[in-house]
């Protein structure tokens, strides 16, 4: 019998706070929330972790990637959400994800016409939200344009989101997770590369 | 699910388990609570669910065996403490008493590491407590039973 993770202690506000964030962090796309340092089971980084506790409940079905799925995260998010878990990734209401695409992102629910808001949230855990590739956010929720730079997050992941964002009103949304830090990235928000020669246009015209 | 029910059927260990978990989930606060201040000392444990209170469907069958309907919902505490081993101890209590729900879990846990001592200390006594109880109830409820009787009026002869 392996130790279980405590979830939260004060289960009522914590859950409320967690959720103010994913809230703001919609409301904003690209925009980094720091969460508390809440302990994590296995398998799972501390912001997807607390994102489950504030998101997931018996009415959603939840599934992991298979490389990130261990016996202790599936056993402590049925114990502590009661949510059913599938190994469907196509019946998901949340996944939790790795950066490597492994599953492409219109294998999930993408909604209906009727009831877009049923489709699937994915959560997708990362080393972290700096240090990768520069890309521009443009959308709803930003004045002008934002950069970021997630680590993990490349052409692939812009290939896929585009796809996505043609579906609309259909489509997936995103937060991204690592650590305890977490950034949204909801299918109104239009993702391209900084490419390199842009980059340095940029530069040449600042100076 | 199939699996669940078998096991609960057959297994002699989880049917002692459902007996303990009953038994202090129907012993008074007071009681528990002073048995909790004759132990010792603990073993070292942490809340892996603080206590709670919530709803609960209640579910039922007219007559026992008929279809099954909805009763209601009814007020419930729960909560779940851990050793360092890993050996969980829980408690589910009706009303919304926190206290209750907090000792229950933790006498489950003791009587899953020490189950000879408290079961003699603890449990049995308590069961005798709630079967006396009930027992009485029964008599008294007996007592004023009325019976009605219909009187045959021949009319079909």
């Amino acid at each position: 019998m392996s130790t279980m993770v405590s979830g939260l202690q004060d289960a009522c506000t914590q859950s409320q706070q967690i959720f103010r964030h994913i809230l703001g962090a919609m409301a904003e796309p690209g925009r980094t929330f720091d969460l508390e340092n809440l302990e994590a089971p296995t398998g799972l980084n501390s912001a997807a972790w607390q994102a489950c506790l504030a998101l997931a409940d018996l009415d959603t079905k939840v599934w992991i990637e298979p490389t990130l799925r261990t016996d202790a995260s599936i056993e402590a998010l049925r114990f502590h959400t009661g949510c059913p878990y599938t190994e469907q990734a196509a019946e998901a209401d949340f996944a939790i994800v790795g950066p490597a695409l492994s599953t492409p992102l219109s294998t999930f629910d993408q909604g209906s016409d009727e009831y877009p808001d049923r489709s699937c949230t994915l959560i997708v855990q990362l080393d972290s939200l700096a240090h990768g590739e520069p890309l521009r956010l443009e959308g709803p929720g930003i004045d002008t344009e934002r950069s970021i730079a997630v680590d993990g997050i490349g052409a692939e992941w812009v290939a896929q989101w585009q796809s996505n964002r043609a579906a609309f009103p259909c489509g997936v949304d995103l937060i991204l997770t690592a650590g305890h830090q977490l950034m949204a990235l909801p299918r109104t928000t239009r993702l391209s590369l900084i490419t390199e020669s842009v980059s340095k246009e940029a530069t040449c015209t600042s100076q | 699910m199939s699996n669940d029910s078998a096991l609960r059927e057959s297994s002699p260990e989880t049917r002692q388990r459902q007996r303990v978990i009953s038994v202090l989930a129907r012993a008074d606060t007071p009681s528990l609570e002073r048995y909790y201040s004759t132990l010792p000392q603990l073993p070292e444990f942490r809340f892996i669910r603080q206590p709670e209170c919530g709803l609960a469907l209640v579910r039922g069958r007219m007559g026992g065996t008929g279809d099954a309907f909805n009763v209601g919902e009814m007020t419930m505490t729960r909560c779940a403490v851990e050793d360092e081993s890993g050996v969980r101890g829980f408690g589910y209590v009706s009303g919304r008493k926190r206290r209750h729900a907090e000792l229950a879990a933790i006498f489950d846990l003791l009587l899953q590491l020490d189950p000879a001592t408290h079961e003699a200390a603890l449990i049995a006594p308590l069961e005798q407590a709630w079967l006396a109880q009930r027992d009485d109830e029964s008599r008294r409820a007996a007592a004023t039973k009325v019976n009605f009787m219909t009187m045959v009026r021949g009319e079909s002869e």
